[in-house]
């Protein structure tokens, strides 16, 4: 009995070391030790014995289990301690390979520029609204002071598409006809796309503009440089704002509001045509002829009104030197924003 | 407008700087565009006499002079020949610098030493094409820095809002300078030395009822000379970007600039009956302008007449037929007001637009006629000589008084929520000759003066009192309201949205004309009737967009010239069909790839994309936006492929499409490969769109899964099949999943083989094996009898 344990134990130990994977060793291992293999066989066959023998035997059979479990646990452990080194030890990448990524779109920096914007103006609680891009002359001209014949109207010319109706050619139609369906205190801002019949390196046919507008009771000039001051410090960080005295139709007192150029910081250059600012923003304060027309009493309400087009606004912010590239689609230009 | 700020000094008294003028004029709301210094653009430059001119010894073509300046002789060598002893020159010393940087040295020409150089205009930068060496005045005194005798100038550009027709003078920018800088205005004066015979013995004006003039004024010049202009006037002229014509017409333009009141000059002689008539032209009526153009005239357009037949339109431009020739004698010079208007009117429907409608159709000062008449005899009677008909024809029917308006010092107060003191208006007003009195405590009467026919309410003179006032000093204070969120608007949101969703697709947003070609838009809306342009800049945008794919495709070929050969691009605008007082318009998304499904890489598959990208595409945006219950059909649409195309429906209504490009347009896009279009409308998205995400329950209870392959025809929808499986038993059906289709040579034609994976599970508890097993063959014989599947083993 003694003799047959001993030459178990050699034999398991030696097939054990000749395992060299862990598969190799796990099938050993169940071999002598799994609940078939040559072990348990070996405690099976205690029954055949006579009691005397049986203790003597049971205890070298369980001595030699443990001594064939340690063994393996320390042949499987090291054999780990091995594959892990050898991961270690020879496993090797060119970490400069391109990493892999489905690449996702973009959007077109016209739209990227509206959105902050929008998100400026609905965090001081403005609305956003829109209209239709085809006008009647009304909401275009007539009812934003612009008389029929009047050589104001030629600051804007115009795509018609009869007589009565036209492209609009700004963003301010909103202003009227929002303002004819809602009452006052009002807060709205009004992106969209706008049309003029003018192409030329500076100017393209369609182009996008924010029409933006408060009316309430006591609202001044004062409020009005105050709200465009902090919105274009957040569009464009704390640089210099000044309010200029200029004409719109729809405004009076009106105002063109520069910003201090982005490119030169002031020190006059290229973009800014060597004054140090650049024009951003038309505005002012609502004409009582354009409250009149939506039926708000001039003397009761007061209200500011702004406009400022997109593209410019996109090329100042991209450093973007030629208009057309936002409107020829090519690939190559869109994906870099 | 251009001006000169020399010109402005005539006027002026203590006017700063050109640099401070230009920003001060700025800051009130007149833009100045650009400064730009004129005169000398050259150093070391003196006058100097020709003592003698020889033939140079080695060169026929070349002259060897002696020039003489204050202090010595030099010797010259010169290639132009119009110069003889005693002329004198400007003459450019060793060290001159040019314009175009170009500098004098001592040099030999053709073996012979030259001092210097004898300049023309050209090498001067003073004008565009000379005549050889500039010959100057004889009473030029020798070794005087020619810069100097120049003298320098400054040219403004000025952009002046329509509003301001103010200031398209000289005069009238003048005013304004004083105003904002405080330099001292005085008025020129223009004496008449009228010494003919009285103006009525030789002409006579009639304003005929209800033209639209309101005044007209008229001098009578006899014996006049015409002549060309003295230099320094057609300079100025130049200046300004008028060219001289002669004497007559040079003086009607500078008081144009000068005083901004047009004037034309007619040669009496020329006109029948020597009358002038004011009137509307006949239907029918033509005439030819200056310009040497025919033109039909309409009874909307006010005319200047003789007895016979139109001379002018008013206040646009003058006829061939009377204008001043150099064998005029006598003129008679009209000075008019026309309404704004009517003007404005003819010059649009004469498509003729001129310094002088320019100005009328802005307003000119009714007051200024006569002022002008003199500025212009004046300089008439200097430069050409003549005598001044005795009196002026006059005919002003109702001399219009401008009427006072109230200014309340505390409605300012509210516009512009800063206090201007009654001090500090009545100082503006006084300064921008509004003339005004305090008429009560809150309240000051101001009377704008003529010529500022814009300020006719409160308003007007609220924002005078602001911009001299100054913008930048009325502080900036933020409004207080009441706190409210701002409404980001439900369709602005949901594009927005579906943007972000597209993007993460990788498509690319790409921004396109509203306008397209007459081709474009019968390609993409050929059924519907298109709002078209009346007045389109090109043949390239003539009618507005129906759809929005023509567009895309357009780009996909542009891209691909350019060697962008994998395009995934999206749009999201308006298109627009005929309607009733407006057009209709919808809000649209499209979209197109093409090329390969993933970006060009080391470890991506080369795989093109197919139709079910593109409605992959589609279905993660039904995702992103809440929607459910969208479904995907069989279709057709003009643009695709007729088997390849799928109507979009959302609650069972028609929402768009998706499909393949027809291979009938490949060539007209240049592309190889089939492209993936589809196109769906915003506005039936919007009212399925939910942002509502609920949570449900995870599943307690374990699933079982079955597989089966059957062949079935390729005919029948898949969604037919794999909507009846899960009918069987909704409760206990969980998912039906395919994840195989196969066409091959072992399938029958007009056959194919799908395999699909049912997950059967239940709420409740964990389904038995003989549970699943039962359900299971159900599935199974629902496959055989209603689809006559056959079951793959």
């Amino acid at each position: 009995m003694s003799g047959s344990l001993v030459g178990l134990e050699r034999d398991a130990l030696e097939e054990l070391s000749k395992a060299s994977s862990r598969d190799a060793l796990q099938q050993a291992r169940a071999r002598y030790l799994g609940r078939k293999g040559e072990v348990a066989g070996l405690l099976k066959g205690l029954g055949a014995l006579s009691p005397e023998e049986r203790k003597g035997a049971g205890e070298a059979i369980n001595s030699l289990k443990t001594r064939l479990e340690e063994a393996f646990d320390r042949a499987l452990e090291e054999l780990d301690e091995k594959d892990k080194k050898h991961k270690i030890e020879s496993e090797r990448i060119d970490v400069t390979l391109p990493g892999r990524y489905l690449h996702p779109g973009r959007l077109h920096p016209v739209t990227q520029v509206l959105h902050e914007i929008e998100e400026i103006f609905l965090s001081i609680g403005f609305d956003v609204a829109e209209g239709p891009e085809v006008e009647l002359d009304y909401y275009n001209f007539e009812a934003l002071n612009f008389p029929k014949d009047h050589p104001a109207r030629d600051m804007q010319d115009t795509f018609f598409v009869s007589e009565e109706v036209m492209l609009r050619t700004h963003t301010s139609p909103v202003q009227i006809r929002v303002m004819e369906a809602r009452r006052p205190p009002l807060r709205v801002i009004a992106p969209g796309t706008v049309y003029r019949r003018d192409s030329d390196i500076t100017h393209s046919p369609m182009f996008h503009q924010i029409e933006g507008f408060m009316v309430d009771r006591n609202v001044t000039f004062a409020e009005l440089k105050a709200v465009l001051t902090i919105f274009l410090e957040k569009l464009f960080g704390k640089t210099g704002v000044r309010f200029r005295p200029s004409f719109f139709p729809f405004v009076e007192p009106g105002a063109e509001v520069d910003i201090r150029c982005v490119m030169c910081c002031g020190a006059g250059c290229r973009v800014c045509k060597g004054t140090g600012w650049l024009e951003i923003l038309g505005a002012g304060m609502i004409h009582p002829n354009v409250l009149r027309s939506v039926k708000y009493d001039p003397e009761e309400y007061s209200g500011f009104a702004f406009g400022m087009g997109i593209e410019r606004i996109a090329m100042l912010k991209f450093g973007i030197d030629d208009l057309r590239l936002l409107f020829e689609n090519d690939l190559r230009f869109l994906k870099q924003f | 407008m251009l001006f000169s700020y020399n010109w402005l000094k005539e006027y002026l008294e203590g006017l700063p700087q050109a640099e401070e003028v230009s920003e001060r004029l700025t800051m009130s709301g007149t833009e100045i565009e650009s400064v730009s210094k004129t005169g000398a653009a050259f150093t070391n430059v003196v006058t100097a006499q020709v003592v003698t001119c020889d033939k140079h010894p080695n060169a026929d073509k070349l002259s060897l002079c002696q020039v003489r300046t204050d202090r010595e002789e030099l010797q010259i060598v010169c290639g132009a020949k119009n110069m003889k002893p005693g002329d004198k020159v400007a003459l450019a010393m060793i060290g001159a610098e040019l314009p175009g940087g170009f500098k004098i040295k001592k040099s030999k020409i053709r073996g012979v030493e030259s001092q210097g150089m004898m300049c023309s205009e050209v090498e001067l930068g003073l004008k565009d094409t000379s005549n050889g060496i500039m010959i100057l005045p004889p009473e030029t005194p020798l070794g005087v820095d020619y810069g100097t005798i120049l003298g320098s100038d400054y040219m403004m550009v000025a952009g002046i809002t329509p509003n301001r027709a103010d200031l398209l003078s000289i005069r009238g920018i003048a005013r304004e300078a004083s105003a904002v800088t405080g330099a001292r205005f005085t008025e020129k004066s223009f004496p008449v030395a009228e010494n003919g015979r009285p103006i009525g013995e030789t002409a006579s004006v009639s304003i005929d009822t209800g033209a639209p003039c309101g005044r007209y004024s008229a001098r009578v010049i006899e014996g006049v000379k015409i002549a060309q202009s003295p230099d320094d006037m057609k300079n100025r002229l130049e200046a300004h970007g008028i060219r001289p014509i002669n004497n007559v017409v040079d003086v009607t333009n500078l008081v144009l600039l000068e005083l901004g009141q047009p004037l034309h000059a007619f040669d009496l002689d020329k006109l029948s009956g020597r009358k002038i008539i004011v009137r509307l032209a006949k239907e029918g009526e033509r005439m030819e302008t200056i310009d040497a153009k025919e033109r039909a005239l309409d009874a909307s357009m006010l005319v200047i007449a003789d007895n016979a037949a139109p001379v002018a339109v008013a206040g646009v431009m003058g006829g061939k037929g009377s204008e001043v020739s150099e064998t005029t004698v006598n003129i008679l010079l009209e000075s008019a007001w026309f309404e704004p208007s009517a003007v404005r009117s003819a010059s649009r429907k004469l498509g003729l637009s001129t310094d002088s409608s320019y100005r009328f159709e802005r307003g000119v000062d009714i007051e200024g006629t006569v002022r002008a008449l003199d500025m212009a005899a004046n300089l008439i009677a200097k430069l050409a000589g003549g005598t001044v008909a005795k009196g002026v024809i006059d005919i002003y029917p109702s001399r219009s008084a401008p009427a006072p308006i109230d200014f309340r010092l505390k409605r300012a107060h509210e516009i512009l929520g800063v206090e201007i003191e009654e001090k500090e208006v009545l100082g503006i007003f006084g300064r921008l000759g509004i003339s005004a009195k305090v008429k009560s405590a809150s309240t000051i009467e101001a009377t704008p003066p003529t010529s500022r026919m814009d300020l006719a309410t409160e308003i007007d003179l609220i924002e005078e009192a602001a911009r001299i006032f100054g913008y930048n000093n009325i502080p900036a204070k933020l409004p207080v309201a009441k706190l409210a969120p701002g409404d980001p608007g439900e369709l602005a949101l949901l594009r927005k949205k579906i943007k972000g969703a597209l993007a993460a697709s990788g498509l690319v947003e790409v921004m396109n004309y509203s306008f397209v070609s007459k081709d474009a838009f019968a390609l993409g809306s050929p059924q519907k009737d298109g709002v078209a342009i009346m007045n389109p800049l090109t043949e390239e945008q003539v009618i507005m967009r129906g759809s929005l794919l023509p567009s895309l495709l357009d780009n996909l070929k542009y891209n691909l010239a350019r060697k962008n050969e994998d395009v995934r691009i999206f749009e999201i605008a308006p298109v627009f069909a005929a309607g009733e007082k407006l057009p209709e318009e919808r809000q649209m998304i499209a979209g197109l790839i093409y090329g390969a499904r993933y970006e060009s890489g080391w470890s991506f598959p080369r795989d093109t994309v197919d139709f079910f990208d593109a409605k992959g595409i589609v279905e993660r945006l039904f995702e992103s936006i809440g929607i459910e219950k969208a479904i995907f059909e069989k279709g057709q649409r003009h643009l695709m492929h007729p088997g390849k195309t799928a109507v979009v429906k959302i609650a069972g209504k028609p929402a768009g499409t998706i499909g393949e490009l027809h291979p009938e347009l490949w060539d007209r896009y240049d592309i190889r490969k089939p492209a993936y279009i589809f196109e769906l409308e915003l506005g039936a998205i919007l009212k399925a769109a939910s942002a509502v995400k609920r949570y449900s329950q995870l599943p307690r209870f374990p699933e079982s899964e079955r597989d089966i392959a059957f062949i079935s025809g390729e005919e029948t929808p898949f969604r037919d099949i794999s909507d009846s499986i899960k009918r069987i038993d909704a409760k206990h059906i969980e998912k039906v999943e395919l994840f195989d289709v196969y066409y091959g040579s072992n399938i029958p034609s007009g056959k194919r083989s799908l395999a699909v994976r049912v997950t059967y599970r239940s709420r409740e508890g964990t389904l038995t094996y003989q549970e699943v097993e039962d359900m299971h063959s159900r599935v199974v014989s629902e496959l055989k009898d209603r689809f006559q599947a056959e079951i793959r083993e």
